[in-house]
């Protein structure tokens, strides 16, 4: 510990195997003390009690006192030994202000609370970090917060005692070394101690000293970040005793406030139509279940500055999810505890619902006689702070056809009051409906609440899992909470921190099984169930996927090697999370002859991956034609609705987007893309967007056919047709920008009559096994193959005409043959290069 | 550390008592105290009460109002002044007992007593 080295403070461990067997006898008798002192003192009261109530003798409270009698003597001793034995019962707990000692030599008996000394002296010397960490294993709260951070203590239990084993404990040099090294965790566990708590050590700060050993680190290189976990784990023991100070104070603080809607100083003022219309935010959460919120100390802090200055109307305004509702809840918690200004001390918090305010009114003007009234009211009262949550809710109220902008009415009053007003809305309202009224800016102050920082996220999982593992028995682990915010972050882009990491963890509690322990593999799956986007770690069938896809793919893809290779590695780098996650898994244009197998590869490749959930999103890009079809894309501005496209995309996060013919795009539709494919997101006409980060976008084009199947006729190379075709053709065809947005420009060779006879025996084979399902057997011998190759070839057209030459000799023979009974199940039959069947005997 | 030491564990039990008490233990008493004082005000309001001493009640701002208010408001400020002196007394009495007794306790043993 870098600290320990500047402290000259010593810590006296005993020495020696005897030592510690002192140290356990020390600590009996010292219980056995703390027994006797209770019975004794016990008795000597009892006794003296005796003999003040003797009958037929009255005992004066003087002679009790100053008396010199027995009983005085013993009701004196009996006073000396109760204030020793208050010492012995509460100095464990009693926090002293000099602690830890700056210098000095301090025994260890004196540092430690009593269990975490009992642990010391179970341990038979000469004691060793690592012996010190088996020890503190078996110890109830510390197996909880192994546990809580994902160690898999079987196995951690095994290395550490092969650990223990071989390192040296036996000589004298062993001894001091041990010693020395114990001391200095219990230096890092005063520190931890102090800085947390500053409480005496207890064990879990001997576990955080012991995790900072030298000897002990290393012990974690096979439990990669569980180091880091078991850290956190300890410390959040630390903030949830924290959370429950807070409550039980709350708990007081609510039992203590008046109840309804009167004030400590009774200046309150009938307020009948106020709380018709309104909920009291401050009578609720004195009912409720305390709900800890933590992480927003200096927006409170700004927030009461401003209150305190001359802007004592805010609106708060933040996107979705970044916690205003629970600003106004936790704003309402301190008002009860009076941890507030003084302005808004001693208030209640009333929060108008526009519901209440509409509701049963339908006489003509009703709505506008109560907003009236309840200005009225406001205007008399003294102790109310108001709320509007979702303020744009009340600009168009309306009742029996008429409209009413309460929002107008309101700023009007408020204008010349100084009541004190928080309205909250998301930023996207603010912009559209607020920003441009004026009235309503030059009485309102903004106040921005912006997404939470994934630490203070942390802190809100902490205080929500504190109340989840109560309500739901469940275990929720450090790691859990930790994935959920990275999860959310990666996966859940249209809303925000810390909101979305508590819901990821709301669904992954309502997943554990019967083991009651929500890990952060749970958190995957629950991840992976609410975006449809894979989770966790590469394992099983999907790691051999992986690792061997361009052999899977090349097994229905003939030829086109460099474009497998390419797919494969993009895939594999997404899954392993190395890609840049503000773009598409990667972007690729796939361009060559027709029939040469651009979207036949994309097609297999999403077949491939189907099974770990990739979707093919398949895009016919000549129905794109007109700059129209911009609208089918992002939706028809006004509709409320999204496109087609979005839409699509929206219901497969996961997917592999297939644009194909994408030269025949219109011009506008190709910047759309640009977006999609530069920043990993679309946003629709109804403003939400769409995250493109888990897609693999493959274009497909026929453009250049004519350049590419010429250069490679003249014999060039792969590289040189690449070349040319960026500098030249493609740049004919396709806006610069859009080029640049590719990954990779693959070009497709034109297919050899060599790969067309691969092609055919391919297709071939996949005949022969839909025929075995009907108990037909039939042979393709490699002349067949040969000549059905030869009749299919047009380096023209690819594989096309390969298709259509199976089908117009082979499978029309084929059903004809079985048409007429000449091919029946279970015969053995071969194909001929002639076109003839003939029976296998 | 040997045998021996456990048999001066009384003694430096003692000696820790003694530096516990009127050390760490008077610093407890001593908050302990002050955490009173801010739990009258949190629980009764004193201060609040002695401000709005002159603000009416309901919001009733006629003359008799205001009279009413002014009489009510004393009767109910000198209940909870009484209740706070009681309560801080006893607390008083609590924190001087703690910082006292060991000491008169022993004096009385040792003078009064002739125990040594």
């Amino acid at each position: 510990m870098t600290q320990s080295a500047s402290v000259p403070l010593r810590v006296v461990a005993p020495k020696g195997m005897g030592g510690w067997a002192l140290v356990q006898l020390r600590s009996t008798i010292l219980t056995v003390m703390d027994g006797l002192l209770i019975v004794v003192v016990t008795a000597i009261l009892a006794g003296v009690a005796a003999l003040v109530v003797r009958p037929g003798q009255t005992l004066e409270i003087d002679t009790l006192l100053y008396g010199g009698g027995v009983e005085s003597k013993l009701l004196w001793s009996a006073i000396l030994l109760a204030c020793f034995l208050v010492y012995r019962l509460s100095h464990e707990y009693v926090h002293n202000p000099l602690w830890p000692p700056k210098s000095g030599t301090i025994p260890l008996t004196t540092m430690c609370h009593a269990n975490a000394l009992t642990l010391f002296s179970r341990i038979k010397s000469p004691i060793t970090p690592l012996m010190l960490l088996k020890e503190l294993c078996t110890v109830p709260a510390v197996v909880l917060v192994l546990v809580r951070s994902e160690l898999p203590l079987k196995l951690f239990a095994g290395l550490l005692a092969e650990r223990i084993q071989v390192s040296p404990t036996t000589s004298d040099t062993a001894q001091s070394w041990a010693t020395g090294l114990v001391e200095e965790i219990i230096l890092r566990a005063a520190t931890h101690a102090s800085q947390s708590h500053g409480d005496k050590i207890t064990v879990l700060d001997i576990l955080s000293g012991a995790l900072q050993d030298p000897e002990v680190i290393p012990l974690f290189q096979s439990f990669p970040g569980r180091l880091e976990s078991l850290s956190q784990s300890i410390d959040r023991v630390d903030r949830i005793e924290e959370l429950r100070r807070r409550m039980r104070h709350f708990g007081g603080s609510a039992h203590a406030s008046p109840k309804g809607p009167m004030n400590v100083t009774m200046t309150a003022v009938a307020t009948p139509m106020l709380d018709a219309v309104s909920i009291d935010c401050t009578d609720r959460v004195k009912h409720s279940p305390y709900i800890p919120y933590v992480g927003r100390e200096e927006e409170f802090a700004q927030l009461f500055e401003r209150l305190e200055g001359h802007q004592r109307r805010v609106v708060v305004v933040g996107f979705q999810g970044v916690g205003k509702s629970s600003l106004i809840q936790e704003l309402a918690q301190r008002m009860v505890e009076g941890r507030v200004p003084a302005i808004i001390n001693d208030h209640r918090l009333l929060s108008i619902d526009p519901s209440r305010l509409i509701a049963g009114a339908n006489q003509p003007g009703e709505v506008e006689y109560r907003v009236q009234r309840l200005l009225a009211e406001i205007s008399c009262s003294r102790n109310i702070v108001l709320v509007f949550e979702q303020v744009e809710q009340f600009i168009g109220l309306s009742s029996t056809g008429h409209t009413l902008d309460v929002l107008d009415e309101l700023t009007r009053i408020l204008e010349q009051s100084s009541l004190v007003v928080i309205a909250t809305t998301t930023e996207d309202q603010f912009r559209a409906n607020l920003e441009t009224k004026t009235n309503f800016t030059s009485v309102f102050h903004r106040f921005d609440l912006n997404e939470m920082s994934e630490e203070g996220a942390l802190r809100v999982l902490e205080a929500h899992a504190a109340v989840s593992e109560g309500r739901d028995q469940v275990l929720i682990t450090t790691p859990a909470l930790r994935e959920s915010i990275r999860g959310s972050l990666k996966a859940i882009h249209d809303q925000f921190l810390p909101e979305k990491a508590v819901r990821v963890l709301d669904q992954a509690v309502s997943l554990v099984g019967s083991t009651r322990i929500c890990t952060s593999t749970v958190v995957d799956e629950a991840l992976s169930g609410m975006t449809h986007v894979p989770f966790g770690s590469v394992g099983g069938p999907e790691r051999e996927l992986l690792l061997h896809l361009e052999t899977v793919l090349a097994k229905t893809v003939v030829g086109q090697g460099y474009a497998i290779t390419s797919i494969a590695n993009a895939l594999r780098r997404a899954r392993s999370e190395l890609a840049n996650r503000q773009r598409p898994i990667a972007n690729f244009l796939f361009v060559g002859p027709t029939g040469v197998g651009k979207t036949h590869l994309a097609e297999t490749v999403a077949a491939a991956v189907l099974g770990s959930s990739m979707r093919l999103v398949r895009l016919d890009m000549s129905e794109y034609q007109e700059a129209s079809s911009v609208d089918r894309f992002l939706g028809v501005p006004g509709s409320g609705h999204g496109g087609v496209v979005t839409e699509a995309l929206r219901a497969n996060p996961y997917a592999l987007v297939l644009l194909d013919e994408l030269e025949k795009a219109h011009p506008k539709v190709l910047t759309l893309l640009l977006q999609l494919m530069d920043e990993g997101r679309l946003t629709d006409v109804t403003g939400r967007t769409i995250d493109a980060t888990n897609m693999l976008v493959t274009a497909t084009s026929n453009a250049a056919t004519p350049f590419i199947t010429s250069a490679f006729q003249e014999g060039k190379t792969a590289d040189e047709v690449h070349r040319q075709l960026l500098d030249t053709e493609l740049a004919a065809i396709f806006p610069p920008e859009l080029i640049n947005r590719f990954d990779d420009i693959i070009v497709f060779e034109p297919l050899t009559a060599d790969q067309i006879r691969q092609i055919a025996q391919l297709e071939l084979s996949k005949l022969t096994s839909s025929l075995k399902l009907k108990g037909i057997i039939l042979e393709f011998p490699s002349e067949t193959i040969e000549w059905i190759g030869t009749l299919g070839f047009d380096p023209k057209y690819g594989a096309r005409p390969l298709r259509r030459a199976i089908s117009d000799h082979i499978e029309n023979v084929l059903s004809a043959a079985m048409l007429e009974g000449k091919v029946n199940p279970g015969d053995h039959m071969r194909f001929l290069p002639n076109g003839q069947l003939t029976t296998v005997t | 550390m040997g045998i021996l030491s456990l048999v001066f564990i009384p003694f430096e039990e003692v000696w820790n008592a003694f530096r516990w008490w009127y050390g760490a233990g008077a610093r407890w008493i001593g908050l302990l105290f002050l955490h009173e004082v801010r739990m009258i005000e949190e629980r009764d309001h004193l201060l609040t009460w002695a401000r709005n001493l002159f603000t009416p009640m309901y919001g009733d701002s006629s003359i008799q109002g205001r009279l009413i208010s002014i009489g009510m408001r004393v009767v109910v400020l000198g209940y909870k002044l009484l209740w706070a002196i009681v309560w801080l007394g006893l607390h008083g009495v609590l924190l001087v007992s703690f910082l006292l007794l060991p000491f008169i306790a022993v004096l009385m043993l040792v003078t009064r007593f002739s125990l040594v």
